[in-house]
Protein backbone atom coordinates (compact mmCIF):
# COMPACT_ATOMS: atom_id res chain seq x y z
CA UNK A 1 0.00 0.00 0.00
CA UNK A 2 3.13 2.44 0.67
CA UNK A 3 4.66 1.64 -2.26
CA UNK A 4 1.97 2.76 -4.16
CA UNK A 5 1.72 6.25 -2.40
CA UNK A 6 5.28 6.68 -2.24
CA UNK A 7 5.69 5.72 -6.39
CA UNK A 8 4.95 8.75 -8.50
CA UNK A 9 7.60 10.59 -6.21
CA UNK A 10 10.14 7.56 -6.55
CA UNK A 11 9.41 7.95 -9.88
CA UNK A 12 9.61 11.82 -9.76
CA UNK A 13 13.24 11.80 -8.03
CA UNK A 14 14.25 8.88 -10.29
CA UNK A 15 13.63 10.66 -13.29
CA UNK A 16 14.40 14.51 -12.75
CA UNK A 17 17.31 14.22 -9.80
CA UNK A 18 18.75 10.76 -10.03
CA UNK A 19 19.01 10.16 -14.20
CA UNK A 20 20.09 13.96 -14.86
CA UNK A 21 23.04 13.58 -12.25
CA UNK A 22 24.01 10.60 -13.82
CA UNK A 23 24.13 12.01 -17.02
CA UNK A 24 26.22 14.94 -15.75
CA UNK A 25 28.47 12.12 -13.91
CA UNK A 26 29.31 10.18 -16.95
CA UNK A 27 29.89 13.67 -19.27
CA UNK A 28 32.36 14.67 -16.62
CA UNK A 29 34.13 11.59 -17.07
CA UNK A 30 33.98 11.12 -20.82
CA UNK A 31 37.09 12.68 -23.11
CA UNK A 32 35.93 15.57 -25.32
CA UNK A 33 37.73 14.55 -28.27
CA UNK A 34 37.26 10.67 -28.35
CA UNK A 35 34.21 10.33 -25.76
CA UNK A 36 36.02 7.46 -23.85
CA UNK A 37 36.34 7.59 -20.49
CA UNK A 38 39.05 9.88 -19.34
CA UNK A 39 40.03 11.94 -16.40
CA UNK A 40 41.09 15.02 -18.98
CA UNK A 41 38.37 16.91 -17.45
CA UNK A 42 38.92 17.21 -14.15
CA UNK A 43 42.69 17.59 -15.26
CA UNK A 44 41.73 20.44 -17.44
CA UNK A 45 39.87 22.03 -14.56
CA UNK A 46 42.63 21.95 -11.95
CA UNK A 47 45.22 23.70 -14.76
CA UNK A 48 42.79 26.37 -15.28
CA UNK A 49 43.85 29.78 -13.00
CA UNK A 50 39.57 30.87 -13.08
CA UNK A 51 38.74 27.17 -11.60
CA UNK A 52 41.27 27.47 -8.49
CA UNK A 53 39.85 30.71 -8.70
CA UNK A 54 36.13 29.84 -8.32
CA UNK A 55 37.04 26.89 -5.84
CA UNK A 56 38.84 29.49 -3.63
CA UNK A 57 35.91 31.69 -3.59
CA UNK A 58 33.21 29.89 -2.95
CA UNK A 59 34.95 28.16 -0.08
CA UNK A 60 35.76 32.01 1.60
CA UNK A 61 31.96 32.50 0.75
CA UNK A 62 30.55 29.51 2.67
CA UNK A 63 33.07 29.49 5.53
CA UNK A 64 32.95 33.11 6.53
CA UNK A 65 29.10 33.80 5.71
CA UNK A 66 28.37 30.02 7.75
CA UNK A 67 30.42 31.31 10.89
CA UNK A 68 28.82 34.93 10.29
CA UNK A 69 25.62 33.83 10.03
CA UNK A 70 25.29 31.01 12.58
CA UNK A 71 27.00 33.75 15.65
CA UNK A 72 24.22 37.01 14.05
CA UNK A 73 21.06 33.40 13.95
CA UNK A 74 22.51 32.80 17.64
CA UNK A 75 22.98 36.35 18.80
CA UNK A 76 19.15 37.06 17.64
CA UNK A 77 17.55 34.43 19.20
CA UNK A 78 18.96 34.84 22.64
CA UNK A 79 17.40 38.04 22.45
CA UNK A 80 14.31 37.36 20.73
CA UNK A 81 13.71 34.47 22.89
CA UNK A 82 12.86 36.19 25.91
CA UNK A 83 9.12 36.50 25.87
CA UNK A 84 7.57 39.81 25.55
CA UNK A 85 5.16 41.90 23.28
CA UNK A 86 8.37 43.61 21.80
CA UNK A 87 10.01 40.40 20.87
CA UNK A 88 7.31 39.28 19.28
CA UNK A 89 6.71 42.27 16.73
CA UNK A 90 10.44 41.72 16.85
CA UNK A 91 10.37 37.76 15.77
CA UNK A 92 7.85 39.12 12.76
CA UNK A 93 10.23 41.94 11.32
CA UNK A 94 13.27 39.39 11.54
CA UNK A 95 11.79 36.30 9.46
CA UNK A 96 11.14 39.10 6.23
CA UNK A 97 14.20 38.54 4.44
CA UNK A 98 13.08 34.90 4.31
CA UNK A 99 10.13 36.41 2.37
CA UNK A 100 12.44 38.37 -0.56
CA UNK A 101 13.52 36.20 -3.26
CA UNK A 102 17.27 35.55 -3.67
CA UNK A 103 16.90 37.38 -7.13
CA UNK A 104 15.61 40.57 -5.31
CA UNK A 105 18.21 40.59 -2.94
CA UNK A 106 20.63 40.45 -5.38
CA UNK A 107 19.37 43.34 -7.12
CA UNK A 108 19.23 45.22 -3.96
CA UNK A 109 22.70 44.67 -2.67
CA UNK A 110 23.57 46.18 -5.84
CA UNK A 111 21.98 49.59 -5.04
CA UNK A 112 23.94 49.29 -1.82
CA UNK A 113 27.56 48.18 -2.74
CA UNK A 114 27.90 49.80 -6.38
CA UNK A 115 30.54 52.48 -6.08
CA UNK A 116 28.28 55.31 -5.87
CA UNK A 117 25.81 52.94 -3.95
CA UNK A 118 24.50 53.69 -0.25
CA UNK A 119 27.48 51.99 1.53
CA UNK A 120 29.50 54.34 0.69
CA UNK A 121 27.46 57.03 1.08
CA UNK A 122 27.08 56.54 4.26
CA UNK A 123 30.48 55.42 5.74
CA UNK A 124 31.55 58.99 3.73
CA UNK A 125 28.72 60.64 5.32
CA UNK A 126 29.99 59.68 9.27
CA UNK A 127 33.26 60.59 7.56
CA UNK A 128 34.49 56.35 8.68
CA UNK A 129 36.29 56.32 4.88
CA UNK A 130 37.51 59.12 2.55
CA UNK A 131 37.17 57.54 -1.04
CA UNK A 132 34.73 55.05 -2.15
CA UNK A 133 35.53 51.24 -1.54
CA UNK A 134 34.92 49.65 -4.86
CA UNK A 135 32.75 46.57 -3.80
CA UNK A 136 32.04 45.09 -7.23
CA UNK A 137 35.36 45.09 -8.94
CA UNK A 138 36.72 41.80 -7.64
CA UNK A 139 39.07 40.42 -5.03
CA UNK A 140 38.56 40.41 -1.30
CA UNK A 141 35.95 43.41 -1.49
CA UNK A 142 33.73 41.32 -3.69
CA UNK A 143 33.89 38.47 -1.73
CA UNK A 144 32.87 40.02 1.62
CA UNK A 145 29.77 42.36 -0.30
CA UNK A 146 28.87 38.61 -1.39
CA UNK A 147 29.19 37.47 2.46
CA UNK A 148 27.26 40.10 3.57
CA UNK A 149 24.62 39.96 0.86
CA UNK A 150 23.77 36.22 1.97
CA UNK A 151 24.21 37.74 5.89
CA UNK A 152 21.47 39.85 5.36
CA UNK A 153 19.32 36.82 3.50
CA UNK A 154 19.94 33.79 5.35
CA UNK A 155 21.21 34.88 9.15
CA UNK A 156 16.78 34.79 9.50
CA UNK A 157 16.68 30.81 8.67
CA UNK A 158 19.22 30.39 11.13
CA UNK A 159 17.59 32.43 13.80
CA UNK A 160 14.27 30.44 13.36
CA UNK A 161 15.83 27.11 13.78
CA UNK A 162 18.61 27.99 16.52
CA UNK A 163 14.90 29.94 18.36
CA UNK A 164 12.98 26.82 18.32
CA UNK A 165 15.96 25.10 20.05
CA UNK A 166 16.26 27.78 22.82
CA UNK A 167 12.42 27.70 23.17
CA UNK A 168 12.93 23.72 24.03
CA UNK A 169 15.26 24.37 27.07
CA UNK A 170 13.14 23.40 30.09
CA UNK A 171 13.32 26.74 31.93
CA UNK A 172 13.75 25.17 35.18
CA UNK A 173 17.30 23.95 34.34
CA UNK A 174 17.90 28.17 34.57
CA UNK A 175 16.08 28.51 37.55
CA UNK A 176 17.98 25.98 39.37
CA UNK A 177 21.00 27.50 38.05
CA UNK A 178 20.11 30.78 39.26
CA UNK A 179 19.98 29.32 42.29
CA UNK A 180 22.54 27.63 42.64
CA UNK A 181 24.68 30.71 42.03
CA UNK A 182 25.79 30.69 38.21
CA UNK A 183 26.47 33.54 36.17
CA UNK A 184 24.65 34.77 33.01
CA UNK A 185 27.82 33.34 31.03
CA UNK A 186 28.39 29.90 32.76
CA UNK A 187 24.79 29.59 32.43
CA UNK A 188 24.98 30.28 28.53
CA UNK A 189 27.96 28.27 28.40
CA UNK A 190 27.04 25.29 30.71
CA UNK A 191 23.60 24.74 30.23
CA UNK A 192 22.41 26.44 26.57
CA UNK A 193 25.35 25.55 24.30
CA UNK A 194 25.37 22.02 25.44
CA UNK A 195 21.59 21.90 24.87
CA UNK A 196 21.54 23.75 21.72
CA UNK A 197 24.19 21.90 19.64
CA UNK A 198 21.78 19.51 18.00
CA UNK A 199 19.94 22.99 16.34
CA UNK A 200 23.14 24.32 15.79
CA UNK A 201 24.09 21.09 13.85
CA UNK A 202 21.04 21.13 12.27
CA UNK A 203 21.45 25.18 10.77
CA UNK A 204 25.14 24.07 9.90
CA UNK A 205 23.98 21.50 7.98
CA UNK A 206 21.16 22.84 6.41
CA UNK A 207 22.56 25.89 5.33
CA UNK A 208 26.05 24.42 4.59
CA UNK A 209 24.67 22.70 1.76
CA UNK A 210 23.36 26.39 0.11
CA UNK A 211 26.51 27.91 1.16
CA UNK A 212 28.52 26.08 -1.17
CA UNK A 213 25.83 25.84 -3.73
CA UNK A 214 25.12 29.63 -3.95
CA UNK A 215 24.45 31.19 -7.25
CA UNK A 216 22.11 33.54 -7.66
CA UNK A 217 23.82 36.38 -5.76
CA UNK A 218 27.34 36.11 -7.14
CA UNK A 219 25.63 35.58 -10.56
CA UNK A 220 23.83 38.77 -10.58
CA UNK A 221 26.15 40.84 -8.50
CA UNK A 222 29.37 40.21 -10.70
CA UNK A 223 28.51 37.61 -13.00
CA UNK A 224 32.21 37.12 -14.64
CA UNK A 225 33.62 39.20 -12.79
CA UNK A 226 33.64 37.39 -9.87
CA UNK A 227 33.00 33.57 -10.11
CA UNK A 228 32.24 30.76 -7.44
CA UNK A 229 31.44 27.04 -8.66
CA UNK A 230 28.43 27.46 -9.30
CA UNK A 231 28.13 29.98 -11.33
CA UNK A 232 31.99 28.80 -13.16
CA UNK A 233 29.35 25.76 -14.06
CA UNK A 234 26.63 27.64 -15.57
CA UNK A 235 28.91 30.28 -17.25
CA UNK A 236 31.32 27.13 -18.95
CA UNK A 237 28.55 26.12 -20.19
CA UNK A 238 26.49 29.23 -21.27
CA UNK A 239 29.68 31.25 -22.88
CA UNK A 240 31.85 28.65 -23.87
CA UNK A 241 29.50 25.95 -24.61
CA UNK A 242 31.60 23.33 -22.54
CA UNK A 243 29.38 20.95 -21.11
CA UNK A 244 32.08 18.41 -20.22
CA UNK A 245 33.86 20.85 -18.50
CA UNK A 246 30.73 22.27 -16.73
CA UNK A 247 29.54 18.55 -15.54
CA UNK A 248 33.06 18.00 -14.15
CA UNK A 249 33.27 21.07 -11.99
CA UNK A 250 29.29 20.70 -10.69
CA UNK A 251 30.62 16.76 -9.58
CA UNK A 252 33.62 18.43 -7.98
CA UNK A 253 31.36 21.02 -6.08
CA UNK A 254 29.29 18.04 -5.11
CA UNK A 255 32.59 16.24 -4.00
CA UNK A 256 33.47 18.85 -1.80
CA UNK A 257 30.34 19.35 0.16
CA UNK A 258 29.64 16.09 1.00
CA UNK A 259 33.25 16.01 2.16
CA UNK A 260 32.50 18.97 4.16
CA UNK A 261 29.63 17.51 5.65
CA UNK A 262 31.46 14.06 6.75
CA UNK A 263 34.05 15.92 8.00
CA UNK A 264 31.74 18.00 10.13
CA UNK A 265 29.80 15.65 11.34
CA UNK A 266 32.80 13.31 12.36
CA UNK A 267 34.32 16.42 13.93
CA UNK A 268 31.10 17.66 16.27
CA UNK A 269 30.30 13.71 16.92
CA UNK A 270 27.61 11.80 18.25
CA UNK A 271 26.31 14.54 20.70
CA UNK A 272 25.96 17.27 18.30
CA UNK A 273 23.80 14.48 16.05
CA UNK A 274 21.51 13.30 18.72
CA UNK A 275 18.38 15.36 16.76
CA UNK A 276 19.53 14.55 13.07
CA UNK B 1 23.72 48.55 30.91
CA UNK B 2 23.18 45.19 29.95
CA UNK B 3 19.66 46.29 29.10
CA UNK B 4 20.85 48.83 26.60
CA UNK B 5 23.11 46.64 24.95
CA UNK B 6 20.76 44.85 23.97
CA UNK B 7 18.18 47.61 22.73
CA UNK B 8 21.83 49.15 21.02
CA UNK B 9 22.00 45.47 19.18
CA UNK B 10 18.29 45.02 18.16
CA UNK B 11 18.28 48.60 16.84
CA UNK B 12 21.40 48.19 14.66
CA UNK B 13 19.95 44.88 13.26
CA UNK B 14 16.91 46.49 12.39
CA UNK B 15 18.51 49.50 10.89
CA UNK B 16 20.65 46.91 8.65
CA UNK B 17 17.45 44.60 7.93
CA UNK B 18 15.25 48.07 6.74
CA UNK B 19 17.78 50.04 5.03
CA UNK B 20 18.21 48.15 1.48
CA UNK B 21 14.63 47.38 1.27
CA UNK B 22 13.57 50.86 1.58
CA UNK B 23 16.63 51.88 -0.63
CA UNK B 24 14.83 49.55 -3.38
CA UNK B 25 11.27 51.25 -2.74
CA UNK B 26 12.72 54.04 -2.36
CA UNK B 27 14.11 53.76 -6.40
CA UNK B 28 11.37 52.21 -7.72
CA UNK B 29 9.06 55.33 -6.73
CA UNK B 30 11.64 58.24 -7.05
CA UNK B 31 12.47 60.33 -10.30
CA UNK B 32 15.43 59.85 -12.04
CA UNK B 33 16.76 63.86 -11.19
CA UNK B 34 16.43 62.37 -7.49
CA UNK B 35 18.83 59.38 -8.52
CA UNK B 36 21.00 60.27 -10.56
CA UNK B 37 22.53 62.58 -8.65
CA UNK B 38 25.80 63.23 -6.83
CA UNK B 39 24.46 62.75 -3.35
CA UNK B 40 21.00 61.13 -3.59
CA UNK B 41 18.56 62.29 -0.37
CA UNK B 42 18.32 59.78 2.04
CA UNK B 43 14.36 60.52 2.30
CA UNK B 44 12.21 60.24 -0.80
CA UNK B 45 11.49 63.64 -2.84
CA UNK B 46 8.83 63.41 -5.11
CA UNK B 47 7.39 60.27 -4.96
CA UNK B 48 6.24 59.03 -8.17
CA UNK B 49 4.36 55.97 -9.16
CA UNK B 50 5.23 56.59 -13.17
CA UNK B 51 7.64 53.64 -13.26
CA UNK B 52 4.97 51.57 -11.99
CA UNK B 53 2.88 52.71 -14.55
CA UNK B 54 5.46 52.06 -17.62
CA UNK B 55 5.98 48.61 -16.15
CA UNK B 56 1.97 48.26 -16.47
CA UNK B 57 1.39 49.94 -19.91
CA UNK B 58 3.76 47.99 -21.77
CA UNK B 59 1.17 45.36 -21.46
CA UNK B 60 2.78 41.93 -22.88
CA UNK B 61 5.72 42.76 -22.27
CA UNK B 62 4.55 42.61 -18.11
CA UNK B 63 1.77 40.38 -18.52
CA UNK B 64 3.25 37.59 -20.56
CA UNK B 65 5.80 37.22 -17.73
CA UNK B 66 3.38 37.98 -14.86
CA UNK B 67 0.84 35.06 -16.70
CA UNK B 68 3.79 32.65 -16.85
CA UNK B 69 4.94 32.85 -13.19
CA UNK B 70 1.84 32.78 -11.98
CA UNK B 71 0.76 29.92 -13.90
CA UNK B 72 3.55 28.55 -13.53
CA UNK B 73 3.94 28.98 -9.60
CA UNK B 74 0.42 27.31 -9.34
CA UNK B 75 0.61 24.24 -11.16
CA UNK B 76 3.77 23.73 -9.66
CA UNK B 77 1.76 23.79 -6.03
CA UNK B 78 -0.68 21.76 -7.54
CA UNK B 79 1.60 18.94 -8.52
CA UNK B 80 3.90 19.51 -5.85
CA UNK B 81 0.80 18.75 -3.48
CA UNK B 82 -0.92 16.23 -5.98
CA UNK B 83 2.98 13.85 -5.17
CA UNK B 84 3.88 15.46 -1.67
CA UNK B 85 0.44 14.48 0.31
CA UNK B 86 0.48 10.75 -0.09
CA UNK B 87 4.10 10.29 -0.60
CA UNK B 88 4.44 11.81 2.89
CA UNK B 89 1.94 10.40 4.60
CA UNK B 90 3.29 6.94 2.74
CA UNK B 91 7.04 7.99 4.55
CA UNK B 92 5.43 8.47 8.02
CA UNK B 93 4.41 5.37 8.48
CA UNK B 94 7.66 3.58 7.66
CA UNK B 95 9.96 2.83 10.05
CA UNK B 96 13.20 5.11 11.75
CA UNK B 97 15.51 3.41 9.68
CA UNK B 98 13.69 3.72 6.22
CA UNK B 99 12.31 6.93 6.79
CA UNK B 100 15.91 8.21 7.71
CA UNK B 101 17.72 6.27 4.45
CA UNK B 102 14.90 8.01 2.45
CA UNK B 103 15.50 11.44 3.53
CA UNK B 104 19.37 11.48 3.25
CA UNK B 105 18.86 10.24 -0.43
CA UNK B 106 17.16 13.78 -0.74
CA UNK B 107 19.42 15.38 1.06
CA UNK B 108 22.60 13.96 -1.35
CA UNK B 109 20.08 14.76 -4.19
CA UNK B 110 20.11 18.75 -3.61
CA UNK B 111 23.60 18.60 -2.97
CA UNK B 112 24.13 18.53 -6.43
CA UNK B 113 24.67 22.07 -7.77
CA UNK B 114 21.07 22.85 -10.27
CA UNK B 115 23.43 23.34 -13.08
CA UNK B 116 24.09 19.45 -13.07
CA UNK B 117 20.41 18.99 -12.99
CA UNK B 118 19.11 22.18 -15.24
CA UNK B 119 21.34 20.84 -18.11
CA UNK B 120 20.65 17.45 -19.12
CA UNK B 121 16.72 18.18 -18.35
CA UNK B 122 16.50 21.06 -20.70
CA UNK B 123 18.23 18.76 -23.25
CA UNK B 124 15.68 16.34 -22.55
CA UNK B 125 13.11 18.54 -22.64
CA UNK B 126 14.08 20.00 -26.14
CA UNK B 127 13.47 16.43 -27.52
CA UNK B 128 10.52 16.33 -26.34
CA UNK B 129 8.80 19.55 -26.73
CA UNK B 130 8.76 20.52 -23.25
CA UNK B 131 11.40 23.41 -23.48
CA UNK B 132 9.87 27.11 -23.11
CA UNK B 133 6.61 25.61 -21.64
CA UNK B 134 4.25 26.31 -18.82
CA UNK B 135 4.16 22.69 -18.33
CA UNK B 136 7.42 21.81 -18.54
CA UNK B 137 8.99 24.90 -16.16
CA UNK B 138 6.60 23.78 -14.09
CA UNK B 139 7.91 20.01 -13.89
CA UNK B 140 11.77 21.51 -13.48
CA UNK B 141 10.59 23.48 -10.56
CA UNK B 142 9.47 20.62 -8.54
CA UNK B 143 12.71 19.13 -8.88
CA UNK B 144 13.77 21.93 -5.89
CA UNK B 145 10.01 22.11 -4.34
CA UNK B 146 9.28 18.39 -3.88
CA UNK B 147 11.81 17.76 -1.32
CA UNK B 148 11.02 20.83 1.13
CA UNK B 149 6.95 19.93 0.62
CA UNK B 150 7.72 16.63 1.60
CA UNK B 151 10.35 17.64 4.47
CA UNK B 152 7.29 19.84 5.87
CA UNK B 153 4.62 16.95 5.49
CA UNK B 154 6.57 14.04 6.84
CA UNK B 155 6.85 16.22 10.00
CA UNK B 156 2.87 17.16 9.94
CA UNK B 157 1.98 14.05 9.29
CA UNK B 158 4.26 12.07 11.91
CA UNK B 159 2.48 14.23 14.68
CA UNK B 160 -0.60 13.56 14.44
CA UNK B 161 -1.36 10.38 16.87
CA UNK B 162 -1.55 7.22 15.13
CA UNK B 163 -4.61 6.09 17.59
CA UNK B 164 -7.03 8.00 15.97
CA UNK B 165 -6.74 6.62 12.90
CA UNK B 166 -6.78 3.10 14.41
CA UNK B 167 -10.25 4.36 15.98
CA UNK B 168 -11.36 4.82 12.74
CA UNK B 169 -10.33 1.99 11.43
CA UNK B 170 -12.08 -0.06 13.91
CA UNK B 171 -15.18 2.05 13.56
CA UNK B 172 -15.67 0.56 10.32
CA UNK B 173 -13.39 3.37 8.12
CA UNK B 174 -11.76 2.06 4.95
CA UNK B 175 -8.39 3.58 5.07
CA UNK B 176 -8.79 6.28 2.30
CA UNK B 177 -11.78 7.50 4.61
CA UNK B 178 -9.92 7.41 7.82
CA UNK B 179 -7.00 9.13 5.74
CA UNK B 180 -9.75 12.47 4.24
CA UNK B 181 -12.00 12.53 7.24
CA UNK B 182 -9.09 12.30 10.03
CA UNK B 183 -5.51 12.89 8.58
CA UNK B 184 -6.21 15.06 6.53
CA UNK B 185 -8.03 18.40 8.08
CA UNK B 186 -5.87 17.58 11.52
CA UNK B 187 -2.91 18.47 8.94
CA UNK B 188 -4.65 21.06 7.07
CA UNK B 189 -2.45 23.93 8.45
CA UNK B 190 0.66 21.94 7.37
CA UNK B 191 -0.90 21.21 4.04
CA UNK B 192 -1.25 25.00 3.51
CA UNK B 193 2.26 25.70 4.59
CA UNK B 194 3.81 22.98 1.93
CA UNK B 195 1.77 24.96 -0.53
CA UNK B 196 2.52 28.66 -0.23
CA UNK B 197 6.83 27.31 0.40
CA UNK B 198 6.21 25.40 -3.01
CA UNK B 199 3.87 28.50 -4.65
CA UNK B 200 7.21 30.90 -3.46
CA UNK B 201 9.67 28.46 -4.33
CA UNK B 202 8.29 28.57 -7.84
CA UNK B 203 7.72 32.52 -8.04
CA UNK B 204 10.99 33.28 -7.57
CA UNK B 205 13.02 30.27 -8.73
CA UNK B 206 15.45 31.29 -11.47
CA UNK B 207 18.36 28.78 -12.48
CA UNK B 208 15.83 26.57 -14.06
CA UNK B 209 13.78 29.13 -15.50
CA UNK B 210 16.61 30.85 -17.34
CA UNK B 211 17.50 27.23 -18.86
CA UNK B 212 14.02 26.13 -19.76
CA UNK B 213 13.30 29.56 -21.40
CA UNK B 214 13.74 31.68 -24.50
CA UNK B 215 10.96 33.79 -25.55
CA UNK B 216 8.85 33.50 -22.92
CA UNK B 217 10.43 34.76 -19.46
CA UNK B 218 9.08 34.92 -16.08
CA UNK B 219 9.13 37.66 -13.74
CA UNK B 220 12.54 36.99 -12.20
CA UNK B 221 14.39 36.91 -15.82
CA UNK B 222 12.67 39.81 -17.16
CA UNK B 223 14.26 41.86 -13.68
CA UNK B 224 17.54 39.83 -14.48
CA UNK B 225 16.90 41.53 -17.86
CA UNK B 226 16.90 44.93 -16.82
CA UNK B 227 19.77 44.24 -14.35
CA UNK B 228 22.14 43.05 -16.62
CA UNK B 229 20.82 46.02 -19.32
CA UNK B 230 21.01 48.37 -16.98
CA UNK B 231 17.71 50.37 -15.86
CA UNK B 232 17.69 50.88 -12.22
CA UNK B 233 14.21 51.96 -12.27
CA UNK B 234 12.71 49.25 -14.35
CA UNK B 235 14.64 46.57 -12.32
CA UNK B 236 14.00 48.07 -9.09
CA UNK B 237 10.16 48.16 -10.07
CA UNK B 238 9.80 44.70 -11.33
CA UNK B 239 12.15 43.49 -7.81
CA UNK B 240 8.97 45.45 -6.24
CA UNK B 241 6.61 43.84 -8.33
CA UNK B 242 8.10 40.35 -8.00
CA UNK B 243 8.34 40.84 -3.86
CA UNK B 244 4.99 42.31 -2.58
CA UNK B 245 2.94 39.50 -3.13
CA UNK B 246 5.49 37.05 -1.43
CA UNK B 247 5.33 39.79 1.38
CA UNK B 248 1.23 39.73 1.71
CA UNK B 249 1.57 35.99 1.76
CA UNK B 250 4.25 35.24 4.17
CA UNK B 251 2.89 37.56 6.50
CA UNK B 252 -0.98 36.27 6.42
CA UNK B 253 0.49 33.01 7.36
CA UNK B 254 3.23 34.01 8.88
CA UNK B 255 2.50 32.46 12.44
CA UNK B 256 2.55 28.90 10.64
CA UNK B 257 6.01 29.81 9.40
CA UNK B 258 8.43 27.69 12.11
CA UNK B 259 11.59 26.41 12.12
CA UNK B 260 10.05 23.11 13.19
CA UNK B 261 8.23 22.65 9.76
CA UNK B 262 11.78 22.78 8.32
CA UNK B 263 13.58 20.50 10.38
CA UNK B 264 10.92 18.04 11.69
CA UNK B 265 11.26 15.55 9.33
CA UNK B 266 14.91 15.26 10.15
CA UNK B 267 14.01 14.98 14.21
CA UNK B 268 12.72 11.52 13.47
Amino acid sequence: MEIILISPLLIFLLCFMFLPIWRTLILSFKDTLSNQFSLSNYKDLIQQASFRKALYNTIFIAGVSLVLEITLGLILALILSRNTKITAGLRMLFILPLAIPTVVVAVMMSYIFSSSGWINRILMDLSLIKAPISWMSGGINSLIMIVLADCWKVTPLVMLILLAGIQSIDKDLYRQARVDGAGSLHIFRQITLPLLAPYITCAVIIRGIDAFRIFALPFILMGQNLKVLGTYAYLEYAEYNNAYLSAASSVLLFIMILAALVIYIKAVGKKGLSLA
Amino acid sequence: MKQATIFLVVIIFTILLLFPLYIMFKISVSQPSDIFTEKPSYLIRHFTLSHFKDIFASRGTFFLPLRKSLVVALLSTFFSLLIAIPSAYAISKFNYRLRYILILLIFMLRMMPEISIALPISIGFIKIGLFDTYFGLAIAHLIKILPVACFILVGIFSSIPIDLEKQARIDGCSRLRAFIWIVLPLSLSGIVVAGIFSFLLSWDEFIYASYLTLAHPTLPLKMYYYVSHPDIFYSATYAMIITIPVLILTFTFQKYIKAEYLSGAIKG
